[in-house]
């Protein structure tokens, strides 16, 4: 591959990917400025939109969608408290006093700033090591790779808020959803009841927009967000926050490299990062008083650790085909729907993709970058729209974006039944991601577990003993995955995803009561 | 009654039913790698334990029965009402299509959900017409044609 594999991705840049790009940028940063709307539904009431787009259009598109919208939970951090995005939690502390002193625009800025930094870094790192983790993962055996996704899906279960058990029942409640079809091998019909439309398997677009685009929306009508009615502050010179960057290098290095790592461990995330790099941050500092007053190094901190998540996450799901996040776990779909798979062998069969998303990824971050400098107290203006005509416009996008994938009426009903199931997994607590995960990894797993099977021909246990003694990778694994399942013994580490479920949901309980 | 353990139950239940249902197509004298049940029926297995654990802990650990606030109870009102207009909706496109049904939506729910008439009816035909053009002509996406027009 060598260096090749950083530019020959350029070549697949044409005016309508460049196009699409942009769009992307721009919905992504609508997505994240608005409340209620995060990069998770976004990507996924939109990945149908992209059904006639090239691979590379399409996937650009996405990409936009996931990193603005990531970094644009800021704006409504800093003008009106209230986190755009769940993983800009942490920026309320200090951007949101910044504001109040009469500095939106140096919060913005300083936001932008190191939103951008933290992702650029983040994309480096992903065109570093995602070529070298994918060509170890090219010689997995297939109990190797049945124990990568084994231990993707328990690693979701534990880092998603509320209880593992639930999250490992959402995994597995996936893993069931994903043999419904004809089986990979014999073809014979698993749980179709007959059915002509069901023969193919349940459609994960469908299943994605329900879980994650109508039943976000119920959840929203119920709590009944109308929007802000408050007066916004003024964001006005929000270039001369480039000048702090000096002062804020060591920080956002730390906070990126804090991203990058949790990005990549599966269903950790951007929330999570950010408040594990503000916590960081105030061990750190020399003023820790200041953290939660106002303080840049609060913002810098926060912002470039969320954002550093998206290369961290893009490293396994390109490399492993296991995805860092809710977001990227829908992107494997809109990577199924153009035909590809994520995982080791997409660095050999599709080479200039992969170049092309490290590429579209770097210009990702400048574009919301100018944007965001530019353009924030235009974004900023969308925190006015009534809410009730966004809802609705969002639920007619579900369930036109669900027919259009395959003009099939039956997908929308597997779409409206997945928003009420999301909409009840919510109401008890249950995690959706690692179902959608679950679905998504279940066809990997069962080929990889009867392949490994089959070729232990009845000797299981000396093939395992063979396969352990030779293979260290093997052993790794399977201690990781045995170690997930008994992490929920260690309660005080599950902490930190729900501390920052509990911040965003109070935070957005308070200041609906102030709106209305 | 306690939710873990209701919940328990309900996933137990799912394990049973996908069990009982891969009978269907259990081979036992295929190999067991090429036993189309295999794989479903473990998942099964897995997912009863885990019913059971959840029931038990719900039973440990007893939560407090909490009355539903007023207002909470109106919102469940309201995503139900929506889920409701939802499926007409659905139904509404696959008859007649798209442009109708959609104008009809995107003048009611948000009615349903608090705006004033003029609101609904002013952003009712831009917000379709907007879905049009996005999906037909910028992505040449297929909407919905109508059962009753072909």
């Amino acid at each position: 591959m060598g260096f090749d594999l950083y530019l020959v991705g350029i070549k697949l840049f044409d005016g309508s990917v460049i196009l699409f790009m942009v769009l992307g940028v721009l919905l992504g940063i609508i997505v994240g400025a608005l409340p209620g709307l995060t990069a998770t539904m976004g990507v996924s009431i939109l990945v149908p939109l992209t059904y006639s787009l090239s691979p590379t259009a399409a996937l650009m598109m996405l990409l936009g969608i996931y990193c603005a919208a990531n970094y644009a939970g800021s704006i409504s951090a800093t003008l009106v408290n209230i986190p755009g995005t769940p993983s800009a939690v942490m920026t309320t502390l200090d951007a949101y006093p910044m504001a109040q002193r009469g500095q939106a625009g140096r919060a913005i800025g300083l936001a932008t700033l190191s939103s951008a930094l933290g992702g650029l870094f983040s994309v480096f790192t992903l065109a570093l090591f995602s070529p070298l983790i994918a060509s170890v993962a090219l010689r997995f055996t297939s109990l190797e790779m049945f124990l990568v996704a084994l231990w993707g899906i328990s690693i979701m279960a534990y880092v998603s808020p509320g209880s593992t058990l639930k999250g490992l029942i959402s995994g597995f409640l996936g893993l069931l959803i994903a043999t419904v079809g004809f089986d990979p091998l014999t073809a014979a019909p698993r749980y179709t009841f007959g059915s002509v439309y069901l023969s193919s398997g349940v459609q994960f677009i469908a299943v994605m927009i329900g879980l994650f685009g109508v039943s976000e929306i119920l959840l929203n009508i119920e709590k009944n967000h109308k929007g802000t009615k408050q007066e916004l502050f003024k964001v006005e010179k929000s270039f001369e926050s480039l000048k702090e960057v000096k002062g804020l290098w060591g920080t956002i290095l730390r906070s990126s490299v804090v991203g990058v790592i949790i990005g990549a461990i599966p269903g950790a995330g951007g929330t999570i990062a950010s408040i594990v790099a503000y916590a960081q941050q105030k061990r750190l500092s020399k003023h820790p008083e200041e953290l939660g007053r106002g303080a840049p190094d609060g913002i810098a901190a926060a912002e470039s650790a969320n954002n550093a998540c998206t290369g961290g996450a893009m490293t396994t799901l390109l490399s492993l085909g296991i995805p860092g996040d809710a977001v990227t776990a829908i992107l494997i779909g809109a990577f199924v729907l153009h035909g590809l798979q994520p995982g080791p062998f997409l660095f050999e069969k599709h080479f200039d993709l992969v170049s092309a998303i490290f590429i579209g990824m770097a210009f990702i971050n400048i574009l919301f970058f100018l944007f965001g400098m530019f353009g924030a107290k235009y974004f900023a203006r969308l925190l006015f729209l009534p809410r009730a005509v966004l809802n609705t416009g969002i639920l007619s996008l579900c369930v036109i974006g669900t027919y259009a994938v395959q003009s099939s009426m039956f997908d929308v009903g597997v779409m409206l039944l997945f928003g009420v199931i999301g909409y009840l997994m919510s109401k008890q607590e249950i995690p959706r991601a690692p179902l959608v995960l679950g679905l998504i990894l279940g066809p990997l797993m069962e080929e990889n577990f009867r392949r490994w099977i089959g070729l232990a021909h009845g000797k299981y246990l000396t093939v395992l003993r063979e396969t352990y003694t030779k293979n260290p990778i093997s052993v790794v694994l399977t201690i990781l995955v045995v170690l997930t399942f008994l992490l929920p013994l260690f309660q005080k580490q599950k902490k930190v995803s729900e501390d920052a479920s509990n911040i965003s949901q109070r935070r957005l309980e308070r200041n609906d009561d102030r709106f209305h | 009654m306690n939710k873990d353990l209701v919940n328990g139950l309900v996933v137990f239940g799912i394990g049973v039913l996908a069990y009982w249902g891969s009978q269907v197509f259990n081979r036992r004298e295929a190999a067991l790698s090429e036993n189309p049940a295999l794989y479903p029926q473990l998942l099964a297995l897995v997912l009863c334990v885990f019913g059971v654990a959840l029931s038990i802990q719900g039973l440990i650990r007893k939560e407090s029965s909490k009355q539903v606030p007023r207002g909470e109870r109106t919102g469940v009102q309201r995503s139900l009402y929506v889920v409701l207009t939802l499926v007409g909706y659905a139904a509404g496109i696959y008859l007649f299509g798209f442009i109708l049904p959609s104008l009809l939506f995107m003048f009611g729910v948000p009615i349903l959900l608090g705006s004033s008439r003029k609101t609904a009816f002013l952003v009712s035909v831009p917000l379709t017409i907007a879905l049009y053009v996005t999906f037909f002509l910028l992505f040449k996406v297929p909407v919905p044609q109508g059962a009753i027009f072909r």
